[in-house]
């Protein structure tokens, strides 16, 4: 059996810790906790934009993952990959389950001050909040790839993987999920800041 | 593409900016906590091997099964060797009348009986009525 001294777990694949996690290696339960904590809690939040939930949900997904580590096979899937999938499922159930929290009117009648001495972060929050109502109007499979491509900045063939979907099928969806962005949020430009733009 | 969907695609590209901004860093209670679902290893996640057996019999299967594997003659001998170790222990009870280890095969001579036919004169009384 390996021991947790005679390697450096950082240089570990994901797979790798979680098999050794299934073999009695704490640390490298906690190394994998450590590589994938903030990515899921980020990808929680982006699906329900509440920092609580969010929490809730990665805690739920990590204790699956400890479940079923023992039955893990190294060539099964990627570790992210699982969780990804299990973070969506549960966000689902948990949306599902919440009462909608506020409308695409909340957004066009609170306009953020675009000029240069404008808080950044106010914009940010103002910009995010009307992104995230928009993707939650589209169909699921396309707001998925798309936050999955734009926001988790994964690559289309981990996304594939995730949504259990063909590369080809996640660029069309990424592809129409954005374009139906940018006509939802095309009458929005002023109260996001964008007056200026010629376009 | 014309400049109108450049703009669109920036504007679009800004959101998605923003928005990675707008989350929260996960805190440091939320990483405790995480790291808090973190089962002790214990026999309940721990991958338990089996007992190894030590006795005559394994000794000779693991033998033949160390010389296959060895000799990469095959990459599965477990079954073969089971085969193989039989044949071995027959040729032995065989050229040895059947004893091993001073221990005898025959369960009468084992328990000190003497080997009575309880139907002696049968077969005779068979060929005498066959005939």
């Amino acid at each position: 059996m390996v021991k947790d001294t005679d390697i450096s777990l950082g240089d570990l694949a994901d797979n790798a810790l979680l098999v050794l996690f299934a073999n009695g290696s704490k640390p490298a339960a906690m190394e994998l906790t450590r590589r994938l904590g903030p990515k899921v809690f980020r990808h929680a939040y982006y699906r329900l934009q509440n920092k609580s939930d969010a929490e809730d949900i990665a805690q739920e997904a990590f204790l699956r993952l400890w479940k079923i580590a023992p039955d893990w096979k190294q060539d099964q899937a990627q570790v992210s990959t699982w969780l990804y999938r299990v973070i969506d499922n549960l966000s689902i159930d948990r949306l599902r389950a919440r009462r909608p929290s506020f409308s695409l009117d909340d957004l066009i009648s609170d306009p953020v001050d675009p000029a240069p001495s404008a808080d950044q972060s106010m914009l940010d929050q103002s910009r995010a909040r009307a992104l995230h109502t928009a993707l939650a109007a589209l169909p699921e499979k396309q707001a998925q790839a798309v936050r999955l491509r734009h926001l988790d900045n994964l690559n289309n063939p981990e996304i594939a993987q995730i949504m259990g979907l063909s590369v080809e099928a996640v660029e069309s969806l990424t592809a129409r999920g954005k374009r139906a962005l940018q006509a939802q949020l095309h009458g929005q430009k002023t109260a996001l800041g964008y007056e200026n733009d010629t376009a | 593409m014309t400049q109108h969907d450049q703009n669109q695609d920036a504007q679009l590209d800004d959101l998605f900016a923003a928005a990675r901004r707008d989350a929260p860093e996960p805190s440091d209670a939320f990483m405790q906590a995480l790291f808090g679902t973190i089962p002790e290893p214990n026999a309940a996640t721990a991958v338990i091997e089996e007992p190894v057996s030590t006795g005559w019999w394994a000794g000779v299967r693991q033998t033949i099964a160390d010389t296959f594997a060895t000799r990469n003659i095959f990459s599965d001998a477990s079954a073969l060797t089971g085969v193989i170790a039989a044949g071995v222990l027959g040729v032995w009870i065989g050229v040895n009348g059947g004893d091993i280890g001073g221990i005898s095969l025959n369960p009468f001579e084992a328990q000190g009986l003497d080997i009575v036919d309880p139907f002696s004169g049968l077969d005779l009384s068979y060929m005498d009525g066959g005939a």
